[in-house]
């Protein structure tokens, strides 16, 4: 994982006016999940299909699925769509979210669910500077005192990885992923 | 953190089996409240930003609520005092400093895994996240006041033995 550049003077203003003051999807709380976890079946528009790693979080970790992990934000709960604006030079072939944790919410070890190779890449871009536990750990590497707008690339989309908050202030990242 | 040594043979697997199937005390639920200026700071900007007083952070042992004995033979003749914290998957400490390094005189501190690394077994010492450890591994804080912090975002729970040394 690398960082190849600043994308701040890109982020607009009023993306992170609305990013620090709307509300957002509660994970997992408000992905509906089925009251069994063994379940892993496609219930409607608002049900969620788990991975193996996912399902293994909830009927052996014990993570609470209708518990408050983490909050995001994507084109569906946003007025904006940033990948009109920060691409990496593949406009229709790019994807966003954006994780904000709150002191004391973190989100599971695991994988990404997405294509491994041939052309899938992941950016990783936070949006406030590094602070004491703020953590972000990619395979064995921890990603410390990074500048807001730092865009980092994963060496592998399907590498394990997290980030958590047991710091003192909003931790807020972006990704962005594009497919050839 | 400067590694020690590694005393795998010295753990017993009955306290795994003991920690793993008891509670413990919560905390910060079940915790003492503050009793020194160090911990008051820390304990209300914890509050400030967030966590919840009566939430399980996560779980501690210490001799008055273990069957057994510790007795770190890395250690000898040193005065010390130890504490063991379990968290199951979800639990976190804040970033903190320990407040009785503060006050006690040449503190040492010593962190040690009861178990293997696993991926999400965090250990935050400064900037650093500590992975890749083994069982038994031994290490010394650089310095005994540093800033750390833990979270647990694996599946096992996950099992450390802490010591402070003092004069």
């Amino acid at each position: 994982m690398k960082v190849i550049d600043n994308v701040w003077h890109l982020i607009k203003p009023e993306w992170l006016e609305y990013l620090n003051t709307c509300p957002a999807l509660q994970f997992p709380k408000d992905l509906d999940l089925p009251k069994d976890m063994t379940a892993n079946t496609l219930l409607g528009e608002n049900s969620w299909e788990l991975n193996q790693d996912e399902l293994e979080w909830y009927t052996i970790g014990g993570y609470d699925p209708h518990g408050t992990n983490y909050e995001g934000f994507d084109s569906h709960n946003c007025p904006f769509d940033i990948a009109e604006t920060i691409n990496f030079g593949r406009p229709k072939n790019a994807g966003w979210w954006i994780v904000r944790q709150h002191p004391g919410q973190y989100m599971p070890w695991h994988r990404d669910l997405t294509c491994a190779n041939d052309g899938c890449y992941t950016y990783w871009i936070p949006l406030n500077d590094w602070e004491p536990g703020h953590i972000f750990v990619y395979a064995d590497k921890t990603i410390s005192h990074y500048k807001k707008g730092d865009v980092f690339q994963f060496d592998d989309s399907y590498e394990w990885h997290t980030g958590c908050n047991i710091g003192y202030s909003t931790r807020t990242v972006l990704q962005i992923r594009t497919y050839d | 953190m400067n590694f020690i040594g590694n005393y795998k043979n010295w753990i017993q697997q009955s306290w795994i089996d003991e920690l793993l199937r008891s509670e413990g005390c919560a905390r910060f639920k079940e915790g003492q409240q503050p009793d020194s200026p160090s911990m008051r700071e820390q304990y209300d900007r914890a509050i400030k930003a967030g966590y919840d007083p009566n939430k399980a952070y996560f779980y501690m042992f210490d001799k008055t609520n273990v069957s057994f004995e510790i007795d770190p033979p890395w250690l000898e003749g040193k005065k010390y005092h130890w504490w063991i914290t379990k968290m199951l998957p979800g639990n976190c400490m804040p970033i903190h400093v320990d407040p009785h390094t503060i006050y006690e005189q040449d503190s040492n501190r010593y962190w040690m895994p009861l178990q293997d690394y696993t991926g999400g077994h965090f250990f935050v010492y400064k900037d650093v996240v500590f992975t890749e450890y083994k069982q038994g591994d031994v290490f010394v804080y650089e310095h005994s006041q540093a800033s750390h912090g833990a979270v647990n975002v694996s599946i096992p729970p996950r099992l450390v033995l802490q010591i402070s040394t003092y004069a």
